[in-house]
């Protein structure tokens, strides 16, 4: 199912806009949200975090600062695939955010410090199966753990 | 952050209490439940709070976070993870036995430091406050 998905025709359609036009930014944007439809969710996901966040005295700070949000926002514009596992967000003491992908067997979590560390763990059938440290902006990396999650490595 | 010392009158058996205050912070793992493995994390101080479990401070705690869930781990399990465990009697909001977790074996942020905390995690019981 997933296979038959492809990006190819709405990555060709968008490309002459983005390389002729000065304001490239929006058109990116448009290009991103095009191609990853999930995405608006995701970022409306991180917003109620940021908003929701509480301080629970004696037990943790929860509050998400804008920095993790930011890193988080990053992180995700960086996933160009039209299908995504089943996300979940949370949030640990100290506001850092932990972003899982996760299939039957496999999961992809990623998470995300208020310095804008993040350490990608990757999980079959609950094991740890591989660890690293990244930036929200390796793109690589992040994509290929999702697709991974997906069973598409 | 001050720096932390392990409080070596703690004994390893001693029991500590986590509450998890969010629903998302309990996880089930093949049929079991027990905390998520980012409960004993500190995003920012790196410093994860705890009780060493007590009537008084299930008693005080109750008061604050009814209906909540404990995370339940022994001093030789935070040890035996990498964190030493510090009296902090001023940080519990005036709820007894407040003591902090702090990773010493692995860099802050390191994926050392997730795994540890994973571990950790993993070695938790989950009981009613």
């Amino acid at each position: 199912m997933i296979a038959a998905v492809s990006t190819g025709p709405i990555l060709e359609k968008t490309k002459p806009f983005v390389s002729q036009t000065a304001s490239t930014s929006l058109f990116a944007s448009a290009a991103l949200f095009e191609s990853a439809p999930w995405l608006n969710e995701a970022l409306s996901r991180v917003h109620e975090l940021e908003q929701a966040g509480q301080d629970y005295p004696g037990v943790g700070d929860l509050r998400v600062p804008a920095a993790t949000g930011t890193a988080t926002r990053i992180l995700l514009s960086n996933i160009d695939l039209p299908v995504l596992p089943k996300t979940n967000f949370s949030v640990a003491s100290g506001g850092a955010i932990v972003l899982s992908f996760n299939t039957a067997q496999r999961e992809a979590e990623f998470t995300i410090f208020p310095s804008g560390a993040v350490v990608l763990n990757l999980l079959q059938g609950g094991e740890l199966t591989n660890d690293a440290e990244l930036l929200p902006s390796d793109q690589r990396q992040v994509k290929n753990a999702v697709l991974w999650a997906l069973g598409r490595l | 952050m001050p720096d932390r010392e392990h409080d070596h009158t703690l004994t390893d058996d001693v029991r500590l209490i986590r509450v998890l205050v969010r629903p998302d912070w309990i996880t089930n793992k093949g049929g079991r439940e027990r905390a998520a493995s980012f409960v004993f994390l500190d995003g920012l101080t790196h410093e994860v709070s705890c009780y060493i479990d007590s009537v008084e401070a299930r008693d005080a705690l109750r008061g604050r976070y009814p209906n909540m869930q404990v995370a339940v781990i022994t001093v030789a399990a935070a040890m035996r993870s990498g964190h030493v465990v510090a009296r902090d009697d001023d940080g519990g909001e005036g709820i007894p036995g407040h003591v902090v977790l702090v990773q010493v074996d692995a860099e802050q942020e390191s994926k050392d430091h997730i795994r540890k905390t994973k571990q950790l995690a993993a070695e938790s019981t989950l009981e009613p406050l």
